[in-house]
């Protein structure tokens, strides 16, 4: 054991949580949910990069009609690999396991998740379920696209079995983490923590735990019968012994469209954080944005028939989902308004993740209104399985979650290191990752519309300008996400030293140091107060917050 | 420290709790059910699924309100148990609909001799 | 032996008892989640085959199926008084209802495995190895597909659920569980109590109509 506790000099702050204590040994034994949050960090960006790589290899063959650098069979697996690893190992566990791990115990003024065991448990089965996931890719696996879809996962040649008994394991690691997270927020509240004080960023996060908690093992129990059919042939969903592979759809989306909301809900709860803060304003409605995540958490649980519209299910079913998808694009509307409702007459400061914020309002509501007219079946038979779908769904999760995580990164940087990044390169990122994004996915609107189906590696000669345009911003886009990290990366060691509270926001996590100590605060914080009251100062809220 | 949490109402209330005499009941009502349930499909008279299914459902409860105590368990451990029977029912209702409205099937491949895998 | 004192995330020792409980109800609902799988399964496939299902299901062993039920009952009730027995302080009696409900788990997989037995010789097997006669080909291979799945991941709870009771039985008699704070105990006791729940709905789909 090298782990050494330094035992704090009196009178003196005590050490924060990244010098509590030392040695590699007390991080990877660690059950601070903290240090834990900062290995998901470190895992996720891996997997993040990797999964970024896969799309721009094959963004490069698509710049010329023909054959270039892939035959067709590598071009299907790198297009599922960027699926499944984008998917599975970095979208869903990135802002929950991350910035939730980090910041819902110090918003809700607990000194740690639940169970900080589990906590780490949760990490070590993530990390043993993307090495599975991962060998099974490398070892030539899988070609079946992120969504298995039946009868062609059965009678693939290709491997398969470790890459869904890998998901399988990570969705072991979701659920855990989504029940120590509702369990924290039910009953680790800090005194005077009363529901209709948590921050809005808690009140996602803890929307996307019920998902996480009731939605995953249904795909866990899917993609296990998939792997078996694969494998022994059990026959489940084949046709040829009467089974039913539309079955297998209605089982994987029951919760993959969910978990379109793990990934877009904690991304709302970044938003919901920045738009106040920057604005130095309470929003225009708490109770609009924390009830619509419910609301979307539960109405999201309805919608999966709508990915199904083509495969042959019924009109009537059809019909049903139909109108089930729309229920939750008002939700997301009620939110969308209250945040642009924030800003109206607000002490605007203009900075990186306010930027942020404004990429993902136009991304997100271009993303979400496409889905408005993609739930319609009658547009949806015309769209389906064209380009227009992949834009539709990039422009929520990149657009989306991806834009929320950078801001995510860039807001609670001072809160988790301590330091200062620069501003205008942050500022510059944003800008540049906003348009590498455009250009990569507008293109694939008008592509998708006008017939261009997903997953083929090659295409008539008229399509080549949109898709040269495409990879023109995929390169783009990566490079300005590299930019954003490099930032990142660089003010870790050579940033300016942070205040405690550099934005002057209002939530409870700033009450603790920055970064904050082994356990979290000096002394349990006391709440009499809604969490953005910006009339309130600096002083005043301290005094309130530890009376004595 | 035990027995000082009186204002809490997130710890359960343990001041009636479910006591060994409710374990008798509630294991009596259950073989009573089960026995019900079992000679219900052995009558000539064809009951049907749901009936087998609501004394299962009603059987499930008293296991769960007694013998896992969840009538003296915190709201939240309720609301929850609640919602999950409520999306399994969702789940079962909106996957079956499917076929039920669906168009009629292609024909089947003939009786016992086409499994296409039978010969791998 | 003393009252232990609570971690330090907790305020108070019924706190983090009352945290764990509910920790493992959050569990449970994931694993009724996990089992909802099987059950769209068989209402959509009984939805498409219905009169096969019937015909399937009125040549399932009944017997077999049947007396499991009543055991899995028994064993609920006789879990439920283990923990009468642990609140009364005696980690012995606690001990020993523990150690007959996991022979009750024993016999549940017996007679689990002689049905099987059944199942095997008739044919009634999975996907193409289906070779039963006596029921429709297309609706029974379907029937029986679901019928070992499901019927498969519920012995493997009780396998898991018999190590669970073992456990707490080897903890219980050293006295490891206080009458005023047992929240471990309970949870192994919810976990065997939700395995019979799910006996109990699918007994009926099964076996009965």
């Amino acid at each position: 054991m090298i782990a050494v506790k330094l035992e704090p000099e009196p009178m003196a702050l005590p050490p924060d949580y990244l010098h509590a204590k030392q040695g590699p040994m007390s991080w990877l034994t660690t059950t601070d949910h903290k240090r834990i949050a900062l290995m998901f960090y470190g895992a996720v960006l891996v997997m993040f990069l990797l999964g970024g790589v896969f799309a721009l290899l094959f963004r490069t063959e698509l710049l010329s009609p023909r054959r270039d650098i892939m035959d067709a069979t590598t071009y299907n697996k790198l297009f599922t690999w960027h699926g499944i690893v984008m998917v599975w190992l970095f979208l869903i566990p990135s802002i929950p396991n991350i910035f939730g791990n980090f910041i819902l115990p110090l918003q809700l003024g607990a000194r740690d998740l639940a169970f900080p065991r589990l906590n780490l448990a949760s990490f070590y089965v993530y990390l043993v379920g993307a090495t599975i996931v991962l060998s099974g890719l490398f070892a030539g696996g899988t070609d079946t696209g992120w969504t298995f879809y039946m009868p062609y996962s059965e009678n693939t040649p290709v491997t398969l079995f470790p890459v869904v008994f890998g998901i399988f394991v990570v969705g072991i690691s979701s659920i855990f983490t989504g029940l120590n997270f509702i369990a924290t927020v039910h009953m680790l509240r800090a005194e005077g923590m009363t529901w209709r004080r948590l921050p809005l960023f808690t009140w996602s996060i803890y929307a996307t735990s019920i998902i996480l908690v009731l939605a995953t093992p249904v795909l866990g129990l899917s993609l296990i019968l998939v792997g078996l059919d694969h494998v022994f042939h059990l026959g489940v969903f084949d046709p040829a012994t009467g089974g039913d592979p539309v079955l297998f759809q209605h089982l994987f989306w029951f919760y993959s469209h969910p978990a379109v909301y793990i990934m877009i809900l904690p991304a709302m709860g970044v938003i919901s954080e920045v738009v106040p803060t920057f604005a130095h304003r309470r929003p225009s409605s708490y109770a609009a944005i924390a009830l619509s995540s419910l609301g979307i958490a539960f109405g999201g649980f309805l919608a999966w028939g709508h990915h199904m519209f083509v495969a042959g299910i019924s009109t009537l079913d059809a019909g049903v989902f139909g109108i089930f998808s729309m229920f939750v694009a008002v939700f997301s509307a009620i939110k969308v308004f209250t945040w642009v409702a924030t800003l109206y007459r607000g002490d605007i400061v203009f900075s990186t993740p306010l930027l942020y914020f404004f990429g993902f309002l136009f991304l997100f509501v271009f993303g979400g209104m496409t889905g408005v007219a993609v739930a319609t079946q009658s547009l949806d038979v015309h769209w389906h399985d064209t380009y227009f779908i992949v834009a539709h769904f990039h422009f929520i999760m990149v657009g989306g979650s991806l834009t929320s995580f950078l801001a995510a990164a860039h807001y609670w940087f001072p809160k988790m290191f301590g330091r200062l990044y620069s501003e205008r390169v942050g500022l510059l990122a944003a800008s540049l990752v906003f348009m590498g994004f455009v250009l990569t996915f507008l293109p694939q609107f008008l592509l998708g519309n006008a017939g261009m189906p997903r997953r083929y590696y090659s295409y008539p000669a008229e399509y080549q300008w949109l898709h040269v345009l495409s990879t023109g911003g995929s390169y783009l886009l990566g490079s300005a996400v590299l930019l954003a990290l490099g930032n990142l990366a660089l003010a870790l060691a050579y940033g300016a030293r942070s205040e405690q509270n550099p934005w002057e926001a209002r939530t409870f996590e700033w009450l603790s140091p920055s970064p904050p100590p082994e356990h979290n605060f000096e002394s349990p914080p006391v709440i009499d107060r809604e969490p953005y009251a910006f009339d309130l100062s600096e002083e005043q809220i301290r005094a309130r917050a530890f009376p004595g | 420290m035990i027995g000082r949490a009186e204002e809490d109402e997130n710890v359960a209330k343990r001041d009636a709790p479910v006591t060994t005499r409710h374990y008798l009941y509630a294991y009596a009502a259950l073989i009573v059910l089960a026995s019900a349930s079992l000679g219900l499909s052995l009558l000539p008279v064809h009951t049907g699924l749901g009936v087998a299914l609501a004394i299962g459902a009603l059987k499930a409860f008293i296991v769960l309100a007694w013998f896992m105590h969840l009538v003296q368990e915190n709201f939240g451990s309720k609301v929850f148990m609640f919602l999950a029977g409520l999306l399994v029912f969702t789940l079962v209702l909106l996957t079956a609909l499917d076929p039920l409205t669906r168009a009629p099937y292609p024909p089947p491949p003939a009786e016992n001799t086409v499994f296409r895998r039978a010969a791998h | 032996m003393p009252a232990p004192s609570p971690a330090e995330q907790f305020a108070t020792l019924e706190r983090q008892g009352a945290t764990l409980r509910f920790g493992m109800w959050l569990f449970l609902t994931s694993e009724l989640l996990l089992f909802s799988g099987f059950f769209a399964l068989y209402g959509a496939y009984r939805a498409t085959y219905s009169a096969d299902f019937q015909a399937a299901l009125h040549h399932n062993t009944l017997a077999y199926g049947s007396v499991n039920t009543y055991v899995l009952l028994t064993s609920s009730f006789t879990v439920a008084l283990s923990v009468s027995a642990i609140r009364r302080g005696a980690g012995k009696a606690a001990s020993a209802w523990l150690g007959l409900s996991a022979l009750f788990g024993l016999a549940f997989l017996v007679i689990k495995a002689a049905e099987y037995g059944v199942h095997i010789h008739e044919g009634a097997l999975p996907g193409h190895w289906y070779r039963f006669r006596e029921a429709p080909t297309l609706g029974g291979a379907r029937f029986y597909t679901l019928y070992w799945i499901t019927t498969g991941a519920h012995a493997l709870h009780v396998t898991g659920g018999i190590g669970v009771l073992l456990w707490l039985a080897w903890h219980a008699r050293r006295g490891r569980y206080l009458p005023e704070y047992h929240p471990t105990f309970e949870m192994g006791t919810l976990y065997w109590h939700f395995v019979d729940v799910m006996w109990i709905f699918i007994w009926p789909i099964f076996y009965l109509t």
